[in-house]
């Protein structure tokens, strides 16, 4: 048996508060299938595929809409209709985790017609070129930070180099809590998956990262894989960025990826919960990868929930009449997302949460008191355990400042960088200086910018700092 | 609302003052909103979309936490003559750094408050208060001139001293007050200007707790009095040693210091004056009273943790307090000199952009990969 109960962590990082507006323990509900979708052609880690459909073309749920020929240098995953409709336009649109994508937008003809995969009779004995054919078909092969390898090339390599399986079922980033909720409505689901990805694999070693306060999970993930020698089973403290692929790898394992690497170079694939049941769905009830669990939440949003939303579905229609006041909304995370203006930006395979926050609001003398709901690094603020939810709004809470050098940005850095530098460097243009230093370990958790008392911008100045490195290049 | 007409005002001054071209003091009045409003109102417009609650408003208003009960017992011990020398250090210091901040059109920022309270807390209650008026003049006005907070490379609340060590070395280190005690004398500073307008030349007490070690007439004060500061003459803030700790626990708990620069300067001092106690028993007194006297608790705790003058790196944390604690030892017993406090953190600071330089952690990452 290779059922490791230990408890791991690492150095730096925080242990956030419950925010206001977290739909913690919330049930996964259906959300309302989407007038139309915008699809863009560029999914998770996956080049753009070229469009397999044309304008006015009718298209059921499922079915391909873009695809490229594998190419091992441009990794890439093929995309799917998520409603059944017709295709009204093709235009290059925004990107929602940045720059521009080809978006295919689909008009829904309300009656969610599928085009299912071909089921295999027997997934089990399937060997892995078969099951990456499925799910690579499916579109779930491009999740995670570095998408999931076949022989297609959906991936940075091939499945031969992968020596392990890791599963990411620990969630900390704020506000996100449809995976935890996927994690416990679908478990018999996530157990097949993980079964299902491994064999895809080729049989490699599966190393399971769950956090320690899910014992009920923890007993039945014991119960399923205690006999197997294969599968290894890691109770994780929930500190964020815990669930950051660089992180993990080296909590689990003790590897250190390389700068500007990937998972795939270490010989490890990371998957989360999502793509467990996602995996799960494709090969065995032929369903692809249009569906993802998506929290809506945030202080600004009236009923926090968790839904099963089809990709594409614009977020306002999400946020529609769900919105207490006006707000920032922010896709995927608040710490290291992007603020969407627009409201037509649609979810993606990789969208966790759709998050509204309440904007800054002055208030008088608002350092003065004892801060029950207040999160914080440090401990100048009480809590008491009675608060249940911390404030979360855009506010800076400070004023800008010079770096007084306090090192909370070194303390809470989760790679052992001194982030305050790197920002400094990079804001002044000390390029070469901001890399002797290791600027591209830095796997951009944000930490560093949320703690600075200062409230100088360090994740914005280490990415403007990366982006002009290899600019240079 | 109130908050929001309040709001309004300041930011229709701000922008009157910034029409009629008076740049400096419009910067004066965008302070007084940033204390009244303290950047609640600002948003963050980049990632990450939600700040942590600290901000340097309460991130400096930690120290100044932690130095209340030490201004409340040095009212007690010395009379209200310690207030007039805190508030004479505060309108000094503020004016001077009010002028350079209009001049050089930079914001005023939070540290000046500690800089004043620390600085005031070190002096020896007799001091004539202009002497207090142009140490701290000096002090900020060093400090400006390496360009402001966070620039700076001493720290300037010690710079101020070691300048009126330097500039007034009989008024800073011969003439001590025996304070109130609490065992006999009541409510004694709260009624009192100081001890010397009720006792006379009673009230003069030859020496520190340091300075009687070294000089072989005064006799030595036992443990209570160095703990309690009851009958202890020292400097105003510094005088007992349990309200030091106290604050100096909060500053720990409220992470606003760091252990690997306080505890660490503490005991590294102590366990250095205690061996060398072993060797040469005249010179080094024992760990312990190395410790309790000589501001070394009060140095350890607010000004050696600095967070400008001292590194960012935990290693670095760790050799500069250590480097503090063993100068602090060594140049007490070797000078006979009572000072060594301020010069250790004087040089220590020197130091400081050195070790960050050389203490730079080693990133958990492998070496970038050869293009494929």
């Amino acid at each position: 048996m290779a059922v490791l109960a230990s408890l791991k962590t690492f150095k730096g990082g925080h242990y956030f508060g419950l925010f206001e507006g977290t739909p913690r323990g919330v049930r996964l509900k259906v959300a309302p299938l989407p007038q139309r979708v915008l699809i863009p052609l560029r999914q998770g880690f996956s080049a753009e595929v070229a469009p397999t459909v044309k304008e006015g073309d009718r298209v059921k749920t499922g079915q391909i809409i873009g695809r490229n020929e594998p190419n091992p240098q441009k990794p890439s995953t093929p995309v799917h209709a998520s409603i059944s409709g017709r295709v009204v336009k093709i235009e290059k649109r925004p990107y929602p985790l940045g720059g521009e994508a080809t978006t295919v937008i689909i008009e829904s003809d309300g009656t969610d017609e599928w085009q299912r995969l071909d089921r295999p009779a027997n997934y089990e004995k399937l060997p892995p070129e078969e099951l990456g054919k499925i799910l690579y078909e499916a579109g779930v092969t491009c999740g995670g930070q570095a998408g999931f390898p076949t022989v297609y090339h959906s991936a940075p390599a091939t499945p031969e180099k992968i020596r392990y399986l890791i599963i990411n079922a620990v969630e900390t980033e704020p506000f996100c809590e449809a995976t935890d909720q996927l994690l416990y409505e679908e478990f018999e689901k996530f157990v097949q998956g993980i079964k299902i990805l491994r064999a895809a694999l080729g049989n490699v070693q599966v190393h399971i990262g769950l956090a320690y306060n899910k014992p009920r999970i923890y007993e039945e993930l014991i119960e399923r894989f205690e006999y197997y020698d294969w599968c290894t089973i890691h109770q994780l403290r929930p500190k964020y960025p815990q669930g950051d692929d660089a992180v993990l790898i080296r909590t689990l394992l003790g590897l250190l990826l390389p700068q500007r690497g990937y998972a795939t170079d270490v010989g490890c694939v990371v998957q989360d919960v999502q793509q467990c049941v996602a995996a799960y769905e494709a090969v065995v009830e032929g369903k692809p990868f249009v569906e993802r669990v998506v929290s809506v939440a945030g202080s600004a949003v009236r009923e926090p929930g968790n839904y099963r939303v089809r990709v594409g579905t614009p977020i306002g229609e999400l946020l529609e009449k769900n919105l207490k006041c006006n707000g920032r909304i922010v896709m995927g995370s608040v710490m290291r997302g992007q603020a969407q203006g627009d409201l037509e930006a649609p979810v993606v395979r990789e969208t966790p949460a759709v998050i509204a926050l309440k904007e800054a609001e002055h208030e008088l003398f608002p350092v003065a008191g004892p801060g029950f709901d207040r999160d914080s690094f440090t401990g100048a603020y009480i809590s008491l355990p009675w608060v249940r939810y911390k404030r979360a709004t855009t506010s800076l809470n400070g004023n800008p400042r010079p770096c007084v050098k306090c090192g909370y940005c070194v303390d809470v850095c989760p790679q052992n960088l001194v982030p305050a530098l790197l920002g400094e460097y990079s804001a002044n243009g000390l390029l070469s200086e901001a890399q002797e230093i290791d600027l591209f370990a830095c796997i951009e958790c944000g930490l560093c910018a949320y703690v600075c008392p200062s409230k100088i911008p360090l994740l914005e100045q280490i990415r403007e700092g990366k982006r002009k490195s290899l600019a240079e290049t | 609302m109130l908050k929001d007409r309040i709001y309004e005002f300041f930011e229709r001054v701000h922008h009157q003052l910034r029409a009629r071209r008076a740049e400096g003091l419009a910067v004066l009045w965008e302070g007084v909103k940033d204390a009244i409003f303290g950047g609640s109102e600002k948003p963050a417009r980049q990632a990450p979309y939600i700040r942590d609650a600290i901000g340097m408003q309460r991130y400096m208003g930690a120290p100044l936490l932690a130095c209340i009960p030490l201004v409340l017992a040095s009212i007690y011990f010395y009379g209200w003559r310690s207030l007039a020398i805190i508030v004479v250090t505060y309108i000094v210091g503020m004016a001077v750094e009010f002028t350079f901040c209009a001049i050089r059109r930079h914001e005023i920022t939070e540290g000046l408050l500690v800089t004043c309270m620390l600085y005031a807390l070190s002096l020896p209650p007799t001091l004539p208060l202009w002497m207090v008026a142009v140490g701290i003049a000096f002090a900020i006005g060093i400090k400006e001139l390496f360009g402001g907070s966070g620039y700076n490379i001493f720290n300037p609340a010690i710079s101020g001293r070691a300048f009126l060590l330097l500039a007034f070395p009989s008024a800073m280190t011969t003439r001590w007050y025996t304070p109130f005690n609490p065992l006999t004398d009541g409510l004694g500073g709260f009624l009192h200007w100081s001890p010397e307008s009720v006792k006379g030349i009673d009230a003069i007490a030859k020496a520190t707790p340091l300075g009687a070690f070294s000089s072989p007439d005064v006799a030595n004060p036992d443990l209570f009095t160095l703990v309690t500061g009851f009958g202890r003459a020292d400097v105003l803030g510094a005088t007992s040693a349990i309200l030091v700790l106290l604050g100096g626990l909060y500053l720990l708990h409220s992470r606003v210091i760091d252990w690997r620069v306080s505890i660490v300067m503490i005991v590294s001092a102590g366990l250095t004056s205690q061996f060398f106690n072993f060797i040469v028993p005249t010179r080094f007194p024992d760990g312990i009273y190395a410790v309790l006297s000589g501001g070394l608790l009060f140095a350890a705790f607010l000004n050696a943790t600095d967070p400008v003058t001292s590194p960012m790196t935990v290693r670095g944390r760790w050799i500069f307090g250590i480097m503090l604690g063993v100068l602090t030892a060594l140049g007490r017993g070797l000078t006979g000199y009572a000072e060594w406090v301020t010069f250790a953190i004087l040089i220590g600071n020197m130091f400081t952009p050195l070790i960050d330089r050389f203490t730079i952690p080693k990133s958990f990452s492998a070496p970038a990969m050869q293009k494929r």
